[in-house]
């Protein structure tokens, strides 16, 4: 990929108010800091006077951060709270607790025009390429849209910078005058992707961007978007529950149950050294592609279904399913704690 | 890549049919939808040119012409006055048609406002504003017609009003008791379009793209404008054209049992309600009038079908 995204529209706001530079800060800088983050979802009952009836609790103190232009992989079995995590780091959900840290400044605090102008720096691709592009929308206007609410250039050069997103998509610069129904899964992904980078953001939360496309097209997606990364220093937040494409793409990686994270390390250890039976149990479930090591694997079972997280487990919330619960389990929460070298768990059994 | 870029690059540049585009040519394929179509142009263009086709006008009578039936004098024959019954159908147009587009428009635009605000505020803004659509739906609409057009008509006779009710009553009288009419029937006919816009709304504005468009800081009105407007447009305008034949039979109703336009006015209501006093004697009064009805509300309603199919490929011959 040789197109290169030279940054020509004029950037009225200095980028770096603290003076750290992107290359200054190098691999260790924290971007994006996460705090005891709860999402609850009130659930309410009876018309036009409205009991409160309980919470819905699909994201109940996450803690974690990622360091400028590295991946951090967010992984789960569906309705863990993955997305939940995703949406309310960019304020898309309000949060009902916790903090959001983006360069040391809180964005749950932030309302208004400061908060519209941080989303310029933080962008989402989505899961449903089918849903996530408007179909009256032209494929120039919806990636020339994030420009103009952010009055980033005129018209004219709008238009090329368009064009020239388009390109470094590897999608026709023609096709701006295109409706999104005219395109496949895959390059409607591609039009989403552009419209990301449309604001040249810092961070990008990637909700599952592959999970339903076409296996052929999936590895194109992944390249795609690994080679931005790497042209733009894009820092990704990366949500999946495909094991081996988490290994693949990311620095490090989230292991999510029930709204909670019950395990954070460094992508090989985490593949080589799982603390947490959950962890173990998922493992456990990916099929090796070689059959003779594949026909060894043995597979952990979890039994059971995920508790309602309107009434999480009182303890931990996997003891419920844990193959190796303890008394303790079921009684106090384990603390989520560094055990080493950023190998961040929570079990009572390390 | 490079080979590759410049193969896609040469493809001719064409011009892109958009959604709406998309949804004209498929109306253009379905064959009774264009005469339906066809028809209505034509009626629109004897409405508007009736000063110049109709041989006589609308109010002239000759009372020894009275009943005369069908020839060359009249061609649809006279009524009982000895009116032209060819002249009053084609002036009758005119009040069926205004019907339909004020009735259609005005329920169409309050039905959308109102609709789009409940659905996309959502809540407890929902909860009392449909809590009202509900209570209205509940009253019967054609008791509630005949009400309204049995006080307006009160309101008309009365000669002491003032202010803003004698300024409607001197449109009203100037448009021969039309703007009555468009009132009784705007006031209840919007709810349903509210519930249709504020349908579409609730789904529209949980897909992705909403959720993009805030991501990437598009305020309220950008949402609504950009977002929601033209996606829930299509399916409402499909809806409304389903209701015009309705509108239209309504306001024949009402003409029908004398709570309508004003005579002379011609309304096909009231032409209907005279040919049916003498339909043993002169069935021929009834024709004119029984027959625009019938092919109007018919166009009306192929038309709408024809709209539905080309907007709603899914429910195509339901």
């Amino acid at each position: 990929m040789v197109v290169s995204l030279s940054l020509s529209l004029q950037d009225p706001v200095p980028r770096d108010p603290a003076g750290k530079g992107q290359d200054a800060g190098g691999k260790d800088e924290i971007l994006i800091e996460v705090k005891d983050l709860k999402m609850w979802f009130p659930i309410t009952r009876g018309i036009i006077i409205q009991r409160h009836g309980g919470d819905i609790k699909a994201v109940d103190g996450v803690s974690l951060f990622i360091r400028r232009g590295e991946t951090l992989g967010l992984v789960g079995e569906s309705g863990c709270g993955k997305t939940t995590v995703g949406r309310t780091i960019l304020q898309l959900y309000r949060p009902t607790a916790g903090e959001v840290l983006f360069e040391g400044e809180d964005l749950t605090k932030m309302k208004g025009e400061r908060l519209r102008h941080m989303r310029r720096r933080m962008q989402m691709i989505f899961q449903d390429p089918y849903a996530s592009l408007n179909p009256r929308m032209t494929v120039g206007s919806i990636i020339g849209e994030p420009l103009e609410v952010h009055k980033l250039g005129g018209r004219k050069e709008r238009k090329e910078r368009v064009q020239e997103l388009l390109r470094v998509v590897k999608m026709n610069p023609y096709f701006v005058n295109r409706y999104p129904h005219e395109f496949s899964g895959g390059q409607r992904q591609r039009i989403g992707v552009a419209r990301a980078l449309a604001v040249n953001p810092d961070f990008i939360v990637c909700d599952e961007p592959i999970s339903a496309l076409d296996v052929s097209i999936q590895a194109q997606i992944i390249n795609l978007l690994e080679e931005l990364q790497e042209e733009f220093n894009l820092t990704y937040l990366f949500i999946a529950h495909d094991l081996s494409v988490v290994r693949h793409i990311s620095d490090r990686v989230a292991v999510m149950y029930l709204g909670k994270i019950l395990e954070l390390t460094d992508r090989d250890e985490l593949y080589r050294n799982p603390l947490n039976p959950y962890t173990q149990a998922l493992l456990s479930a990916v099929p090796i592609p070689d059959p003779l090591v594949e026909e060894k694997r043995e597979r952990i079972i979890l039994i059971g279904d995920v508790p309602s997280p309107a009434h999480p487990p009182v303890g931990c919330n996997f003891s419920t399913r844990c193959p190796v619960v303890m008394e303790i389990c079921k009684e106090k929460e384990p603390e989520f704690k560094d055990v080493g070298r950023g190998h961040w768990v929570a079990c009572w059994r390390v | 890549m490079a080979v590759a870029e410049r193969a896609v690059a040469a493809l001719p540049v064409r011009r892109e049919r958009s959604p709406w585009g998309d949804a004209f040519y498929q109306l253009t394929r379905n064959r009774v939808a264009v005469v339906s179509g066809i028809l209505i142009i034509v009626l629109v263009l004897l409405a508007l040119l009736a000063d110049v086709i109709s041989p006589y006008t609308y109010y002239e009578t000759r009372v020894i012409d009275n009943y005369m039936r069908p020839g060359s004098k009249y061609l649809l024959g006279a009524d009982t006055l000895g009116r032209d019954i060819l002249s009053r159908t084609i002036y009758g147009i005119r009040v069926s048609l205004s019907v339909a587009v004020m009735a259609a428009t005005v329920s169409l635009i309050i039905g959308i406002i109102y609709g789009l605000t409940s659905g996309y505020f959502g809540g407890r803004v929902d909860e009392v504003m449909m809590r009202l659509v509900d209570f209205l739906y509940g009253l019967p609409v054609i008791i509630v017609v005949i009400l309204l057009q049995v006080y307006f008509k009160a309101l008309g006779r009365r000669a002491a009003a003032t202010g803003l009710s004698a300024l409607l009553i001197k449109a009203d009288l100037a448009m021969g008791g039309l703007l009555f009419i468009f009132i009784a029937i705007g006031a209840l006919n919007w709810i349903g379009m509210a519930r249709i816009a504020r349908g579409q709304t609730l789904s529209y504005k949980e897909k992705d793209f909403v959720m993009a468009a805030r991501a990437v800081g598009v305020g309220p009105i950008g949402i609504i404008f950009r977002h929601l407007l033209p996606n829930i447009l299509g399916p409402c305008v499909v809806q409304e054209t389903l209701q015009i034949p309705g509108y239209i039979l309504l306001e024949a109703f009402l003409s029908f049992i004398g709570l309508g336009v004003n005579p002379p006015t011609p309304s096909w209501g009231i032409m209907i309600q005279e040919g049916y006093q003498a339909i043993r004697s002169y069935p021929h009064v009834l024709l004119g009038p029984a027959l625009a009805l019938t092919l109007t509300v018919l166009a009306f309603n192929f038309l709408g079908d024809g709209l539905r199919d080309a907007f709603d490929p899914v429910m195509r011959g339901t």
